[in-house]
């Protein structure tokens, strides 16, 4: 990137720039006539001037045109003018003054708009181009950037800059024109006045910076100077003993004093300078209206000056100094700038960087042919050998086991082939083609590398395993163009020097995946899934997915279907009670006091009881009903027996986290509860804060979990007739957010296995989940529901680096990636997915079942796994030999492929 | 059925007569409280134990499979435990667990039982003198056997 500030700024907005300048042009005759203005009123209006012979109007705004004498001398008459009495002459100039401080005032915001938005777009650029910049980094210097820091640079510190961006050019032409008008109004009104002005305004502009940069010089001269002196202070308190013991603390008083002395004399200095600054600076503002009176009140009484040019002379001098001040400050602010930006480019030029594209779409390596590795050697920046050198050549394709401990020479020879490490010595070649100097977009075509790390992005499921392919750049058809807000943005872009390509459009490369388009992304992401085994943690994920307003028709009939196929399973199982269904008409003693009341959920979020109570309607009904008393009630048994339990315990906090009662209370709060109940008057109705925390509690009670037998028949009767009122008096506002229990229809918002269910289920039945599963399980098969089964677990929200993801699928993740981009040569490590599979064997026989026909480099930690592979590289620490299998030359006669052939040509040298 | 019959109950048997009721509170009250009805497996032989049982009603037997049919049925009554030998050594369970009548059990899992080992000493204490006692009958069963011979 530009290193010059300056240049990178005029090479990148020079038309915006110079727009803004032409229009600070323009403003000029205005600026110019705003204070010629009240000349003319001062003198021809107020001192009636224009009225001197006795007459009774004048003109105004007559418009002629002269031409020069050469050119014949004619005058045009453009306007012939309006005529006014005194009165009427004095209105009508001051409302042209009005008007004029209004089309200055436009000027002004247009120029500051215009500026702030070159601002803003500059700023877009320089964060994109630094953006984009770090993509081309090598590896190595990638690995070496520091994340929050660069961050932090995009982000904050390039804001100033931006800042700056539209001040590096308008603000010194603005400011200058401002004062230049000022002053050359002055100098036609008045030479010596305008001398005057001008001689004052250049030794503020000369003295005052100079001031300033002493003034800055000694305030770092204080900082540095302060700062030894407490770092002395600490040294001599820590070693005060010993100066007490040697007496010689008059001798460190001394050394102490002379540093103050030192201080006080900076100090001194500093604030001589600053009140010389200040005293300079009202002076001269005084001064120049001392000339002006003095000066310009004696050439009025001569007769060379009139009133009207001494008050207007007057009046621009006003607007001379405050510009004066502000180009000071932006030179300042130009050289803190400065710095900052260079600062910043320094981090985001490294000696080399990639290069990303060809500029074509790579062609793919012919089916067979071979990889060579010429004396490739690895070694780090400290000269520590990571891979000694080494020689082989592999004939495409083929499987290749590289087996050794994790670290060894095999994990940085797959990082080489894999592009993760490009300083090497050595060659590495495909096909005679050099590996280094190939474009970022071809190698990543032709390689797949999934090494241990495992890197998930926010996202869904599905963004993340498609992440390898979304490479195709949407094709920007006219009609995507024909959105007025697209339009918009486009052509915003367009200006910042952004990426025109729409980030939401879609960027899947289906070719590559080997399918006709969207429809069918998700039965190929699940077959890659089955491949590496983790299809079922998908399924699984997809159970509890949530049913969203947007699904499809024929999906809630069949889910309708399966909950009422699943209905008939639980009455056929003798396991009474094992799911108690919801039944508007009963209550459900699984479920707790405040699903019973509410007897639905939320649209838009889940249900939590503060929430349910922070609902005016919703507590209304309470109150309507009679509840909130003996709702409370409940909560302070709870609160008491909880508080019982608990008291006491040494560890009591790490046992009621596990207890699930109420999420939102602590330990504490309890507590605190329980001693206000214990001092609560019974004849004194609750404080209304503790009441509601009560009812709190009391909504989250399930009886048969807690069994503290708190809800009576009666209770249930008067929730049920809460449920009821709840429903039916429930204002229009709500009802849209608002869905309740109905068994012929789909409960949003919940989850898919909740809804199948229909229920909860029943507490205090052995092994219930389980069963429960099966029997789902059974139903979900029949109805032919798997495929948005699988969409639902593809929605997945993967969370910050995959937390939200089963631990098998997270590792899953990284190998789903290169085999859904169906690369030439493939580099896995399937260690860690390896790790946590029951039947890690059955892996490898699939990974390279899918894989036929292209090269399979295996990462293998030993060789039991890789008996009967093509080549094998054991690596001990940064040294590998290659292997030809015995074996293999049995495997060579019952599957004389590609492969085998290119066996025999294995070659191996170290 | 309730929280306090429950409380009332264990109160009466040995192991637990000396834990404060507020504790025994807690144990109950943080354990599942399950219903097997007669014939169901609660737990099967080799698997990994997951979960330590007390029978607050009803008979447990637990037998081993050999191939004919089982032999040496051990009795488990109201009040015992069952289930946490094994847990606590780390080992499988060496028989099935079969309810005989209807049996209503407290089924205090892996982690929980640890837990209340760690946080709750009275209910170590307990479960120590209850392994005591246990051990103790084994040894004179097996002395008493010897004898016999």
């Amino acid at each position: 990137m530009e290193t010059n500030f300056f240049r990178y700024v005029w090479q990148k907005s020079r038309s915006a720039q110079i727009t803004v300048l032409l229009i600070i042009m323009a403003s000029i005759p205005f600026y110019w006539a705003s204070f010629d203005v009240p000349k003319r009123i001062v003198n021809d209006a107020i001192q009636g001037r224009a009225f001197k012979d006795g007459k009774e109007v004048a003109t105004l705004f007559d418009l002629k045109l002269h031409l020069p004498d050469f050119l014949g001398g004619h005058t045009f008459v453009l306007s012939d003018g309006l005529e006014f009495g005194q009165i009427g002459y004095l209105i009508a100039l001051s409302c042209y003054f009005l008007m004029l401080v209004l089309i200055n005032g436009a000027f002004k915001y247009t120029i500051n708009l215009r500026k702030g938005i070159l601002g803003e777009r500059m700023l877009r650029r320089i964060r994109y181009d630094l953006f984009s910049q770090l993509m081309r980094f090598r590896p190595e210097d990638i690995r070496t950037v520091k994340p929050a820091e660069v961050a932090s640079m995009i982000k904050d510190e390039v804001e100033p800059i931006g800042g700056f961006v539209g001040d590096a050019f308008i603000q010194p032409v603005f400011l200058l024109t401002q004062a230049l008008t000022a002053l050359a109004f002055i100098m036609v009104q008045s030479f010596w006045l305008g001398a005057v002005a001008l001689f004052i305004v250049l030794m503020q502009a000369v003295i005052i910076p100079a001031l300033r940069r002493e003034q800055l010089r000694l305030g770092r001269e204080r900082q540095v100077a302060s700062r030894y002196m407490a770092g002395r202070i600490g040294e001599i308190i820590d070693a005060a003993l010993t100066i007490q013991g040697h007496g010689t603390t008059k001798y460190f008083q001394a050394d102490i004093a002379s540093r103050l002395g030192n201080l006080f004399d900076i100090r001194l200095a500093l604030y001589k300078r600053k009140f010389a600054v200040k005293f300079l600076n009202n002076l001269l503002a005084q001064i120049t209206p001392f000339f002006f009176y003095a000066v310009g009140g004696y050439f009025a009484l001569r007769g060379s000056l009139d009133i009207g040019q001494l008050v207007a002379v007057i009046a621009a001098y006003r607007d001379l100094p405050p510009p004066i001040k502000e180009l000071i400050d932006w030179d300042q602010q130009r050289a803190d700038v400065i710095v900052k930006y260079e600062q910043v480019i320094n981090q985001f030029n490294p000696t080399e960087v990639l290069k990303l594209e060809d500029g074509e779409t790579p062609a793919p390596l012919p089916p067979t042919g071979e990889i060579k590795l010429d004396n490739l050697q690895v070694v780090d920046n400290r000269g520590y050998m990571l891979l000694s050198p080494l020689t082989a050549t592999i004939a495409r394709p083929a499987t290749v086991a590289l087996v050794g401990p994790v670290g060894s020479g095999r994990d940085v020879l797959a990082q080489v082939l894999g592009r993760h490490v490009t300083s090497y010595n050595g060659r590495v070649t495909l096909d005679g083609e050099d590996l280094a100097t190939m474009s970022v977009q071809r190698s990543s075509r032709l390689i797949g590398y999934a090494g241990q790390d495992v890197e998930v992005l926010q996202g869904s499921l599905r963004d993340n395993v498609t992440l390898s392919v979304k490479r195709k750049p949407p094709d920007l058809s006219s009609d995507f163009l024909s959105d007025p807000e697209r339009q918009r943005r486009f052509s915003e872009s367009l200006r910042s020097g952004n990426i025109l390509l729409p980030f939401e459009a879609d960027w899947l490369d289906y070719e590559s995946l080997g399918i006709q388009g969207p429809a069918e992304l998700d039965r190929a992401i699940c077959d890659i899934l089955h491949v590496l085994g983790v299809a079922d943690d998908v399924y699984e994920l997809g159970l509890n997915g949530k049913l969203s307003m947007s699904l499809d028709d024929t999906v809630a009939e069949r889910i309708i279907e399966a909950r009422k196929a699943v209905a008939a399973e639980l009455a056929a199982t003798q396991q009474a009670g094992l799911v108690e269904t919801f039944d508007p008409n009963r209550y459900n003693s699984n479920a707790s006091i405040a699903e019973n009341l509410f007897f639905g959920t939320l649209r838009d979020r889940e249900l939590n009881n503060e929430r349910f109570l922070a609902n005016p309607y919703a507590l209304s009904i309470l109150q309507a009903e009679a509840l909130i008393e003996p709702l409370a009630e409940i909560g302070a048994q709870i609160v008491t027996t909880l508080v019982e339990m608990f008291e006491g315990l040494p560890r009591g906090h790490v046992l009621f986290e596990r207890y699930a009662f109420s999420g939102s209370f602590d330990l504490e709060e309890l507590n605190e509860l329980a001693g206000i109940l214990a001092k609560r008057d019974p004849r004194s109705p609750l404080d209304p804060t503790v009441e509601r925390k009560l009812v709190t509690l009391a909504l989250g009670y399930t009886e048969p979990r807690y069994r503290l037998n708190l809800v009576t028949d009666t209770l249930r009767q008067r929730i049920l007739r809460a449920r009821e009122s709840f429903r039916t008096f429930l204002p229009a506002s709500l009802a849209s957010n608002v869905e309740f229990y109905d068994p012929e229809r789909i409960i949003h918002g919940a989850s898919v296995r909740d809804n199948l269910l229909f229920g909860r289920i029943g507490f205090g039945i052995p092994d219930a989940g389980r069963k429960v599963a099966a029997i789902v399980k059974s139903a979900l098969d029949r109805s032919g529901l798997d495929t948005e089964i699988y969409r639902l677990g593809l929605d997945t929200d993967t969370g910050i680096n995959g937390r939200y993801l089963p631990a098998r699928l997270r590792l899953a993740i990284p190998l789903a990636r290169v085999l859904i981009k169906r690369p030439q040569i493939y580099l896995l490590d399937p260690g860690p997915l390896l790790a946590v599979l029951n039947q890690p064997a059955a892996l490898l026989t699939r990974l390279r079942k899918h894989c036929r026909g292209q090269t399979l480099f295996l990462l293998l930690s030993d060789d039991t796994l890789a008996k009967d592979v093509d080549v094998k590289m054991i690596f001990e620490g940064p040294n590998g030999r290659v292997e030809r299998q015995e074996a293999a030359e049995a495997a060579d006669r019952t599957q004389p492929d590609a492969a085998a052939a290119g066996r025999e040509r294995i070659k191996a040298t170290r | 059925m309730t929280l306090e019959s429950d409380i009332a109950y264990l109160r009466t048997i040995p192991m637990f007569c000396d834990v404060p009721a507020a504790r025994l509170k807690l144990v109950v009250m943080m354990a599942e409280r399950l219903r097997y009805a007669a014939g169901d497996i609660i737990i099967r032989e080799r698997e990994h134990p997951d979960a330590a049982f007390l029978i607050l009603d009803g008979e447990v037997e637990i037998a081993r499979e050999t191939a004919n049919e089982h032999l040496h049925a051990l009795s488990i009554m109201r009040g015992g435990m069952f289930g946490d030998v094994p847990m606590l050594c780390n080992s499988t369970y060496i028989g099935h667990a079969t309810a005989k009548t209807d049996v209503d059990a407290l089924r205090l899992p892996k982690d929980l039982f640890i837990e209340f080992l760690e946080t709750v000493p009275e209910f170590a204490v307990a479960l120590a003198r209850d392994l005591a006692s246990r051990l103790h009958r084994m040894a004179a069963t097996v002395l008493h056997a010897k004898a016999a011979t």
